[in-house]
């Protein structure tokens, strides 16, 4: 009876993650992942699984669904990707256990069998889950305590629309200095003003240009500190709409670019062209073009779309909240956090 | 005594008069007013050896701050602070005033943090140069007609400018009358400059309408001095300037689109944007001409007027499909510009450096058409040629202080114009000829007569 709830439980969780990703009722990376850990949690607690290898094809068959469900998310992948690899380290410590050597390396050629039975499995990994989730809720503060080492006092920093990491890490950042902050709005959402109201709130000095603007105020900025929608595998970033050229004016300028990013945002994807056709969303330019010029743009196609690709070589330093890193590095950083599938 | 020790404490901080004593009974407002003061004149004398001034001159600066100053200084203790927190705007406050301390500390660090800071007092209006109402009732009216269509953005465009300030001024000459003791020329330069001094508070003067007037006003130097009939002075000048108009702008307009019209070719895919008139005929042309092209626009919410204009100019040829339109948000620009062919920005203005003034944004889309090897082509007049140098936006006058929003304590600068420096730019078409950005200096060398103006 309490077996069945509990499955019922993760399948029904599963459906609702899957039709709010297909209906394009997007939300935060932040909730999608905790949605989607959320979701594994139930799964490890039910009795649907035997061993290790059950576990794995689950996570990994709903990887690839929710991914179908919404190509331009990789929030819920990722942490079902990264969860795959915790369960074989989990795996491996348990079943080396009783002997002296330390954790076998993941990979190293002999084949493991992942379909062996180990009774404390469960619990090894649901520990893990927790660990991953309060990693998740922490994202944002761990992140921000960096804040001091990179920004010094009476610096003009720039960012590009709204981040919730960036928000709290230029909080942190004004607790100790002074600072002003330059935040170009961006198309075709334009929540600029609300990071702008919110950083006056906690005494920092802003200033709100249009995306127009960017170039002309660039020579005065001294860094950029930017959020990232995804971090591509190659280090390059997938980021809202704009990022692109300000980071090349950025460039021009010589001016250093610091990313935010949690780690549930490190995806395993390349990124196949640098329009990125596939995985972009586009939405309705009514931002830009009322319902009631329609007859002015009969003839017009019109694009809108959300996100930009950003290659490596525009960025200085990555900032995760398990560390600093240079775009170069990043494929480290996967080796240790996805498997080799 | 509390009271004197108040007015020790204001007099050493801001230097001034001692405020005399308040009627009131020593009460618990005044307890609590003593104590901000303590607090006030502790960051006076921590804003001096921090920054070596105090949050100086309001004057210039506080454009948007009603007069808090007189109006403050009969009330009372009690009623001041209340008052004041409703009244004085985040914008700096004035601390050399006595009677604007109590409960104003708050105000007076904001206005400390927004005189301190680097990107706020960038925007803060020149002395001198604040755009005021002032001078409006010596204004011919159609001049101050003009301005204020200019200001609002109801005129659009600098050739539209400045085609309706020459008629404005061709009005004025008709409707002159010599005052007496001096003659027609004097009169009528001396009355033509004070003028367009005056209309210059009204409204930014863009490069076209500066060069015209410059024009004029040289041209009506060089008169000869006699005395002849009023009106055939009157005559001479009003033909002098349609002759500048037809010239300078619309012919010029037309030789713009001759030479345009070698750039565009069938099958390209041209990025457009800072839309103006020369730029909208050779669109126009070459979609009359039966070249079947690409246009690519890049919106923002700012130029949505002239889109619709151009779209309305082309709404044939786009529906007969010889012209196909796309749009693209200015964020997304580099979502087509790798199959773009060429970029084509309308120009403002020519400086003697190589830069070009455009709307704002062209800086941002020449650099990123340069990173991938598109070529940038200008298009600009003679006309609207500058003997200035600016490096980037902050010499240009063409944008409004005191349009600037602070709502909330944080500033959102309207930046129209801006500059794009000359190695981004490939070639700008003239109407005398396809120049480099630089060619400014050698072509007013060779060419007769015309200055640009200095300003």
């Amino acid at each position: 009876m309490a077996n069945a709830s509990k499955e019922s439980q993760y399948i029904i969780l599963l459906q609702q993650l899957e039709i709010s990703l297909k209906r394009g009722r997007y939300v935060r990376s932040h909730e999608l992942a905790t949605r989607t850990l959320r979701l594994a949690e139930k799964y490890v607690q039910s009795d649907s699984w035997k061993n290790a290898e059950e576990v794995m094809q689950w996570l990994e068959n709903t990887a690839d669904r929710l991914t179908k469900a919404a190509v331009s998310e990789s929030a819920p992948s990722n942490v079902l990707k990264r969860l795959i690899k915790t369960v074989q380290e989990d795996f491996m410590t348990r079943k080396n256990q009783g002997r002296m050597h330390t954790i076998s390396r993941l990979d190293s050629d002999t084949k493991v069998d992942y379909s062996e039975e180990l009774p404390d499995l469960r619990s090894d990994i649901l520990g893990a889950i927790l660990d991953l989730s309060s990693e998740l809720e922490n994202g944002a503060e761990s992140i921000a305590e960096d804040a001091e080492k990179h920004i010094n006092a009476n610096e003009v920093i720039m960012t590009i629309g709204r981040s919730r990491t960036v928000e709290a890490f230029l909080k942190r950042a004004a607790k100790i200095n002074k600072l002003e902050v330059i935040i170009v709005k961006c198309g075709p959402f334009y929540q600029g003003k609300d990071l702008a109201k919110s950083l006056t709130k906690s005494k920092i000095k802003t200033t709100l240009i249009n995306d127009t603007a960017a170039f002309s105020m660039m020579s005065r900025v001294d860094k950029i500190v930017i959020g990232t929608h995804t971090v591509l595998a190659n280090g390059g970033l997938k980021a809202i709409a704009g990022c692109h050229q300000i980071l090349l004016t950025a460039k021009y300028f010589n001016v250093p670019v610091l990313v935010l990013a949690a780690s549930y945002k490190l995806s395993p994807e390349y990124p196949f062209s640098a329009e990125m056709k596939i995985t972009n969303r586009f939405v309705s330019p009514e931002e830009l073009i009322d319902y009631k010029d329609g007859d002015m743009i009969d003839n017009v196609q019109v694009y809108a779309p959300v996100f930009d690709y950003v290659p490596p070589e525009l960025v200085s330093l990555f900032i995760f909240n398990m560390g600093s890193h240079a775009p170069s590095y990043i494929h480290r950083l996967l080796h240790d956090t996805y498997t080799q599938t | 005594m509390i009271a004197n020790k108040m007015n020790q404490a204001e007099s050493k901080k801001s230097g001034s008069l001692p405020r005399p004593p308040p009627s009131e009974d020593i009460s618990r407002d005044d307890v609590r007013a003593q104590r901000e003061a303590k607090k006030l004149a502790k960051v006076a004398r921590k804003n001096k050896s921090f920054k070596g001034k105090l949050a100086n001159p309001p004057t210039s600066t506080s454009e948007n701050e009603h007069p808090v100053v007189p109006s403050t200084a009969q009330k009372s203790l009690k009623t001041g602070t209340t008052s004041r927190a409703l009244e004085v705007k985040p914008a700096e406050a004035n601390p050399s005033s006595p009677s604007v301390s109590i409960g104003v500390s708050a105000d007076l660090l904001k206005s400390d943090s927004a005189s301190s800071s680097v990107i706020h007092s960038l925007f803060k209006p020149k002395k001198g140069k604040e755009l005021a109402q002032s001078n409006v009732s010596k204004l011919y009216p159609p001049f101050y007609n003009v301005g204020l269509k200019v200001r609002n953005n109801v005129i659009r465009g600098a050739n539209s400018q400045c085609v309706k300030l020459l008629d404005a001024i061709k009005d004025y000459v008709r409707c002159y009358d010599v005052p007496p003791g001096t003659t027609f020329k004097h009169g009528l330069f001396a009355d033509l400059e004070g003028n367009m001094k005056n209309l210059k508070t009204v409204c930014p003067f863009s490069i076209s309408m500066s060069n015209a007037v410059q024009f004029l006003l040289f041209y009506l130097h060089d008169m000869p001095d006699d005395d002849g009939k009023v009106i055939d002075f009157k005559n001479e000048i009003l033909d002098v300037i349609d002759q500048y108009i037809v010239e300078k702008i619309e012919k010029a307009v037309e030789a713009i689109v001759l030479y345009g019209l070698e750039k565009i070719n069938d099958g390209d895919k041209i990025m457009v944007y800072s839309i103006t008139e020369a730029l909208m005929s050779l669109l126009v042309k070459a979609a009359e001409d039966g070249i079947s092209y690409e246009l690519i626009l890049i919106q923002t919410r700012e130029t949505k007027v002239e889109l619709a204009d151009l779209l309305e100019k082309l709404k044939k040829p786009t529906s007969d499909q010889t012209v196909r339109v796309s749009a693209v948000n200015f964020s997304s620009a580099l979502y087509k510009i790798r199959s773009c062919s060429k970029l084509l920005i309308g120009g403002h203005g020519l400086f003697t450096n190589g830069g070009v003034m455009a709307q704002s944004g062209s800086g941002q889309l020449a650099l990123v058409a340069d990173t991938y090897n598109k070529p940038v082509v200008f298009l600009c007049e003679t006309f609207k040629f500058c003997d200035r140098s600016p490096l980037d936006f902050l010499p240009l006058e063409e944008y409004m202080p005191e349009q600037f929003q602070t709502e909330d304590d944080f500033l959102e600068p309207k930046l129209i114009y801006d500059v794009t420096p000359s190695n981004l730019v490939t070639v700008v078409i003239t109407d005398i000829d396809m120049l480099p950005s630089n060619g400014l200096a050698a072509t007013l060398r060779v060419q007769e007569g015309g200055t640009p103006a200095k300003l």
